[in-house]
This record gives C-alpha cells, structure tokens and sequence, in this order.
C-alpha cells in the first residue's frame, strides 16, 4: 500500500498531529484505500483522519470525516462483518497482515462525534449521538458525557441514573459526585454507589478503609453545600483540608461558598492561599474579583485582572473580572465584559450575576430580571435571589418580590440573609415596617454577625423616628466589628439629629478603616461644610446620588 | 495510601481530566506523599496533576506544577536513584507494589514544559528547556518541537540537523520535509534521509517501493515551491493528484501557490474543489477571501466570511477574511481585523500583507513597509515584493525600491511578475522609460499571458505618446484573454484620443464581463456626459480617486 495505516496511528500517539492530517489525506484518497473491494479500509483510514482533526481542535472538520467513516461503515457488505471486530485502538498495535480484517468501533465513532459536538455548544447534536450508542456498549467516558448532556438538558432523572452508573464504574470520578449532589442525591445514596471492595485486586484493606473515608466526607461535603447548608459543608470541607492540607481544590471551593455567603474576609484569605500556592489559577478568581472591589482594594483588583489576562485571556472567568473593574469606570464598558463571558460559557453563572446588577445600577430593571432568572435556575445561589428581589422592588412588583423572597427562604430555610430579603420587601411599604423587623430580628437571632440585617434594622428604627434605638443597636455592633459601612449609618444617625462631632468622629473612623469609601467620604465633605456653616445642599449634588463619579487620584493605573 | 495515584492515571486515560485534576489535588496533599520519606510518590503525584492541567489546556498552572515536580526530583537521595527509572507512562500499568520504586522521567517533564511554554508562545522559554535534555535522549516529537524552536529563533543550521534527524527516524512526517525544504535544503538531501530499507521488519518490498515513489515526489515538490520554481512543483503536484484524486491538502497547497503566481481562477476552483470535499476548511481560505475580492465577487466573499465565523472564529484566517470582506466599506476596521489575526498567530504571512496594503491604501506607506518586511522576513513572497517596491514608491525612495525589485528578480529568476517589478521602478521616472519597456516586453516573453506587465508596456506607450501601439498591442491580447481590465484600458485610450465611440463600447464590454469593476463604472459615467456635451470634471470627483464610495444597491448583506 502507498501510504501505510499505521504509520498515521504512530504519528497520532506521539501527538504530530499535523504531520498525521497530510498523511491522512494521502491515505484517504490514495487507490488502495478507494478500490470498490475495500471500504473497510476507506472507514479506518476516515476515523485515523477525524482524529488528526480532533485532536487539532478542528472540531467541524473532524464531524465531517467522522460521519463519512460511517457511511462507508454501512457500505460494507454484510459477510465481511463476520471477521474480526477489534477496536481502532486495538488495531493500532496490529500487524499489516491483519489490516484486511479489522473494523471500527462503531460506538467508539459515535462518541468523537458527540465529543465534538459538544465542544462546539451544540448539545442536541451530541446528545443525539449519544443515544444512537446502546446502552450495554457505553464506556465511562460515553457515560459521563452522556450524563452531562442529559443534565444540560434538563433531563435530570436520566442524568442521575447515568452518573450513579459512573461511580459504579469508577468511585473516583469526582465530577459525578457533584453533580448527582447538585442533582438532588442524597450523601447516603451516593455512598451507597462506592463499592465496598475496590476495583483492583490486591488491594491491602487499609488502603480501602482510608480512601472510603476521605471519599464519604467529600460527598457529605457536597451534598451540604447543594442543599444549602453551608456550615456544615463547610465543616466538613475544614476537616479534609485537615488531613490534606494546601489542597487547592479544597481551598477554592471553601472560598467560593465563603464568598456566596458573606464570609467575606475569610473568602479573601483562602483565595489569596490558594493563589500562593499556585499563582496561576483562574478558576473563580471572579469571585475574588468580586470580593476585592466590595472591599474597594482597588490596587489589588487592578493586578488580579492584569495577571489573569496574562494567564489566558479567553476564560469566562476574566471577562467577569474586566466587569468588576471597569464597573465605576465605565458600567457600559463594564456591561459589555459581562455579556462577554456570558457569551464565551452560558452556563457561567458569576457572569450573569454581574450582568443583573449591572443592569439593576444603570436603572435598567426590566432587563436585569432574565440575567437574575438564568443564574438562578443554574444553580439556586442567595446573590441571585437578592439581585432578583431588589429588581423587582425597583419595578414595583411587590408581589412578585415577596414570591421571590419567600422562594428564597424555602431554598434555605437557614439562612439568615433569605430571612432579610424577606424583610426587605416588607420594609418597602410603611404598612409592612413592623414584619420586615420581625424578619430583621429573626435574621439576627440565626445570624448575629449579620451586618446587613443590623443595618437594615438601624435604618428602620431611623424611619420610624427611634433613633436612640438605632444607635444603640449599631453601637452595640460595633463593640465586636470594626466595620466601616456600621461608622457610616452611625455618623448618618447622629448627623440627622444635628450632633454633629459624633458624626464626624464615625466619618472619619469608617475613613480609617477604609480609606475608599465613598459614602463616608462624602458624608464628610457635607458634614464639614454643614459645620462651617455653610449651606451642604447648595453647590454639589446630594449625597444620595450614588453615581456620583470618584475623586481623582486614584492610585490604580488604566487597563485596557 | 488515602488516594491511589494510578486511579489518576486512568482517569487521564480515559480523557476525564476535570475528575484528574479534583482528584490530583488530593493525592498532591495527602499525608503519604508529604512524608519526608517519600519525595518520589510527591514527584510522581505532581507530575500527575500536571497532566490534567496540561490535558485542560492550564498551561501556565501545568507549567507551575511541573517545575515543583522536578523541584522534588532534585531532592530524592542520591541512594534512591539507584532504583528503577522506568517513565511515567510505563509506572501507569504497574501495580502498587512498586510504586515506592519509580522515578519519573526528567526528560520527559522538561518536554511537556516547554510543549506548554510553545502553546502560550513563548519560545525562548521553550527553547531553554528543550536544550536542557541531552540529544541522545531526544525521541522524535522532541527533535520535532526542538527543530521549530531553532527554526523561529533563526538558529537554521541547527534547524536543519534536527529535521534530518526526524526524518531518519519516521519519513512520514511531512511536516519536516515542509520545513527542511523551505531551510534551503535539496530534494536530493532530503531524499536520502528516507531509509531504504523500512523501518518495520516483514514489510515487501513492493510497499517499499510504492512508499518510496509518492514520497519522493512529493519532496521534490515542495523543494520545488520552496527555491520558487512554482511551475515544476505544480506540475508535480498535479501528478500527485493523479494518483490520490481528491486530497485535500494537495488541492490546498495547489490552490496557495496558484493564488501567489496570479493563476487566480485556476486557484478559485482548486480552493472550491477543497471546500466542496470538506466544507469546514479553515487553512488558506484568507487566501481565497482575497481572490474573490479580486475577481468582486462579493456575494460569495460574504457567504464565505459567514462560514469561518461558524467553524471557529478564533483563527488568524478568519481575521484575514474579514478584513478582505471590511477594505471596501471601512479601511480602519479592516485594519484591526489583520493586525487581529498578526496578533492571533505573529507568524501569519497574509495577516502582514493584508496589513501592508491596506496601510499603502491609507496612504500610510511609513507604517507598511515593516508589515511587508515581517512577511518577507517568514516566507519571500512575490507579493511582499511587490507591496515592499510599490510602498518604496509612493515614499519616493526609487534606490530601495530598485534594490528591493532587484532582490525579487534574484530569488526569483523565472518570475515575469519580478521582471514587471524591476520595470515598475524604472518607469516611476521619466529617464527610465525605455529600461522599463525593456523589462515588461521580457516579462511577456517569458509569460505572455501575463497581463499585468500587458497593462503595464500599454500604459508606458500611451505616456510616450504611442497610442497606436497601446490599442494594438491590448486587441492583440483581447483575442485570447477576455479579461475586464484590458477593456477599461483599452477605453481609457480610446477616451484619451477623442474616440468616444470605441472608448464607450470598451467600457460596456468590461461592465459585462464585471458588472463591479469600479473603474468601468466612473469611466462610463465620465464618459456619457462627454458624449452629451456636458463638462465630465465639474460636478463630480475625479475618476482617479479610488477611495470613492461604492454606489448603493449591492446585494450583499451587512456582516458584523
């Protein structure tokens, strides 16, 4: 033959593949490989080509070859089905002599089809595909990214039943794990999938008996955190990062709940551990971003992005990051980085999350309810739970905000910021003052380092003219937080009832501890020129303008 | 052990990376490996995870990872070398027992390292670890990455060795034969390095000798293209094609080289050919994007522009396309679009001729002669050639453009288009005409279908006030070529000497031939307002300015 079969699979498994795709094309047009008695020949010499383009990410042109390979496959006559069946792969480590006698592997065709298909966005063709391959012939491989197909769409009973079949096959495919936790599996269900007798023989009981148990608390873990209850996933994440200490993937996933339920400053800390450890990581380095410019630390933001654009620009993941930083910039600008990686994976939920608040700051409320819907029902999170209630109130759709929020506190029943967005929308009305503090105190009582709650509770005593109350509460706060945002809606207190050095004493203690801020800065700009005697209104526009531009001298540099 | 390392080794072999990577971050954290004991297992484990980074295209954090693994080598007592150094690939089907025993591969760590340094371009870096591997422990994918490291560096001589050293290894991979061609080397060398006796024992001879006989062919062919001998190598090619009818890297590389020698229909139809085969081919279609822009043939440019952006919208070709497809309707986006694909891939050839003439047409000439160079610099190209004389021009540097012409005609002796170029020169000052006759009239000899330089000697007669010879000597080619341009020419002399009759006729005929030649239509216009009575240069522009918008109803649509 003019151009040997399995010179191509050597080219292939040493990863030339661009020398493999010209050899390719000799193959599949040279007269050998096209004579009318062999389409055998013509089908593996197709498959040997797709997989050049494969593996060369030319995913199209690999579909293509892929299913003409399996026209040629049906073109074979029926008595040369009875000789051997080896698989491609097989084949590859066979003799010339052999070649005459071997087929594909259908299925295994099948799947690169799928896989392509699936890099390409296109699920419903993959899925497609997918299910021409019987269930008995499908491999771990087929059945995870079956399971992740089914999952996608929406198909979540048969998305179960497929990744408990995976953790039968193999207990460490980590990635079933989460997702029948996400699914709705119980820890107790998923463990029961482990078999209690390793896969490989040999094994000394001891190394069992340790990988079970790191194995069962992970899955605990996970369930936790897809139910909602964070302590306890939380716990149970500590006590493996106990015995495997430095695990970034523990480190990450701890940060990323830290940071959806506010534990801000211990988010911030596992980030920048993990970081530490590896400088590189640009998974949910969105959700630091987004820590960092809630913490106003504008210098490090401003280096985060510049190293995640050096990593690899092209993530969904820095396109959040570029929105967080442009957000007081630009909110256009910032806008358009959020559709963006929304555009790059439409399954990437930080960037819908930005886009609705986005949306919700530039008063475009109508539109910012769609992104909120989509991030929720990926996975049900408290951001977009908030973020869709605050839209609502901004349109004033009291009802459809109480629904939301009751929905919210159905999802969670332990949590304490479900019960303040709650309250929120009682608050929004003065006939629902007196449940919004019920619901205020009820977040506090579960949740005593609620900021949020006590701030939203001091703001009531303030409407409803208790302002002693509202003092004390926040005072009594202060005793155990060293919070800016708790100075502010003190000094704001005391500046309403005209004592105004206690007022400028918390303007410049928020200013202390953080020197960004905006509302304590120009709390202290009106509070000065009040105490000069001149008039605070007359030159400058009202403090309640929140988007008022920044001062200058910033020390960040421009990107981009 | 907590978490058994060769679980991870199949999770990588199936191709489930994301499950590698979770679970990798485990084993690189576990007590076991951290022992002080055992800096082999946190050596293997980190090589490990590596991989899965590697697999998920991380390279930054695969880089990190890898680096810690051969940091960790480093550290295992001298004492423990002594043990088995089987590599990596081989640990993966041993059982666990002898785990405590293996080593990894160093050599093979400092190859994937520098695999990811190239994938993220960056070369030197790549190079400094690939010169860190003795040559004797090279295998051919690392001679393969090593050859093109010295190749972009410039290191040729080195280039070369390493090739050839490829090739004595597998004569299959084409792409080395590509490269030592366009290093200069001879078909003859190149030749020699193919074994004559096979590689794999028990091969006839007969697959030998047809082996041989294709593969020689095609070396002689792309040495032929490479000393720019285009006319042999495409008549070794068409043979080729004989005998593998329908290949399509063979119809592409055709297609290429048709494009760079003007032979545009015959490229078109090649490039039609490949993409009717396979629709879903990225490679040289910014080549064909340029000829249908030649040939104006709009509609098909933008159904084609519309494809790419659907294959894969993140190649250098696609950026080229669109930036064919925006040169009419607007100059500065087109330009993003070239210097966007040079930005993609800095070694893309149509990315910097596209960019040099559209800054020649923005008059812009300072700015193009380093984009022409840069192309020169990859590959000489008798259209960086020509962008390089033409731009010398319009700055009116008539020595570089005379020593630039000159070095074309030298690395390309049978080229008419260089001779046309020299002539160019001389014909850019009045003392120089009779010269660049001389060169146009020994283009035309060596081909006489050439009508650039047919063009080129009738618009020096008209200059000379040899109108007669100008008209003779365009129906003299009008017999054999039916080509618009000879029309319009043709028309404008006749326009020139007061015969309107003739002049309008030409015109017409050119609009038929194509109904969007741009000059045809002012020439036209011009033309009937003479012929009415009515002052032509009053109203309107002057016909030679060719930045002048399109008129309307075009049928094609808005992209972008």
């Amino acid at each position: 033959m003019e151009v040997p079969k399995d010179q191509i699979a050597t080219l292939l498994e040493h990863g030339l593949y661009n020398s493999a795709q010209m050899l390719g094309c000799f193959l599949v047009s040279s007269p050998a490989v096209n004579a009318e008695s062999a389409p055998h020949l013509k089908t593996e010499s197709l498959v040997l080509l797709g997989d050049s383009f494969f593996r060369e990410r030319e995913y199209r042109r690999a579909i293509h070859t892929y299913k003409q390979a399996l026209q040629c496959y049906k073109m074979i006559p029926k008595q040369n089905m009875t000789s051997s069946r080896s698989s491609l792969s097989s084949n590859r480590s066979s003799s010339p002599n052999s070649c005459n006698g071997s087929v594909i592997n259908e299925n295994e065709v099948k799947f690169k089809i799928a896989s392509c298909h699936s890099f390409l966005n296109e699920n419903k063709a993959a899925l497609v595909e997918m299910e021409g391959i019987p269930s008995k012939a499908r491999n771990l491989p087929m059945n995870l990214l079956l399971g992740r197909l089914y999952r996608i769409s929406r198909h979540s009973r048969a998305a179960v039943a497929i990744y408990k079949e995976c953790l039968r096959h193999c207990p460490y495919v980590l990635e079933a794990i989460t997702a029948l936790a996400e699914l709705g599996s119980t820890a107790k269900d998923i463990i029961s999938l482990i078999p209690q007798t390793l896969n490989r023989s040999g094994r000394a009981p001891f190394d069992h008996t340790d990988s079970s148990r790191w194995l069962q608390r992970y899955v605990e873990a996970q369930c936790c955190m897809a139910s909602n209850d964070y302590k306890g996933g939380l716990e149970l994440f500590a006590d493996l990062l106990q015995r495997f200490p430095n695990n970034i993937h523990i480190i990450l996933e701890m940060a990323k709940v830290e940071a959806i339920i506010g534990k801000n400053e211990e988010a911030i800390m596992n980030f920048e551990k993990a970081r530490s450890i590896d400088p590189y990581i640009v998974t949910y380095m969105d959700e630091y971003a987004m820590l960092l410019k809630l913490k106003s630390d504008y210098p490090k933001l401003n280096k985060l992005v510049h190293d995640l654009l050096n990593i690899d620009p092209a993530r969904p993941e820095v396109f959040v990051a570029l929105s967080v930083l442009w957000e007081r910039k630009d909110e256009k600008k910032a806008l358009q980085y959020a559709e963006q990686s929304v555009r790059i994976d439409e399954r990437h939920i930080p960037g819908y999350i930005m886009k609705g608040n986005l949306l919700l700051t530039m008063k475009r409320a109508e539109a910012a309810v769609p992104a909120f819907r989509a991030a929720q029902e990926l996975r049900p999170d408290i951001r977009s739970y908030q973020g869709l209630v605050h839209t609502y109130l901004a349109l004033s759709k009291i009802k459809e905000a109480l629904y939301a929020s009751r929905e919210a506190m159905k999802a969670m029943p332990q949590s304490a910021k479900a019960l303040k967005l709650v309250g929120d929308v009682h608050a929004s009305n003065s006939s629902g003052r007196e449940k919004a503090k019920k619901f205020y105190e009820s977040a506090l009582r579960l949740e005593p380092g609620y900021l949020g709650a006590a701030l939203a509770l001091a703001e009531l005593h303030v409407i409803e003219g208790r302002n002693g109350d509202a003092v004390s509460l926040l005072e009594r706060y202060l005793k155990d937080w060293a919070d800016d945002s708790l100075h502010v809606k003190l000094a704001q207190v005391f500046a309403a009832t005209n004592m105004l050095q206690e007022a400028l004493s918390h303007y410049q203690a928020a200013l202390r501890l953080n020197p960004q801020n905006e509302a304590a800065k120009r709390g202290l700009e009106r509070l000065e020129k009040q105490m000069k005697g001149v008039d605070p209104d007359a030159p400058e526009e009202d403090e309640d303008n929140d988007v008022e531009d920044a001062d200058g001298d910033q020390d960040e540099t421009e990107l981009l």
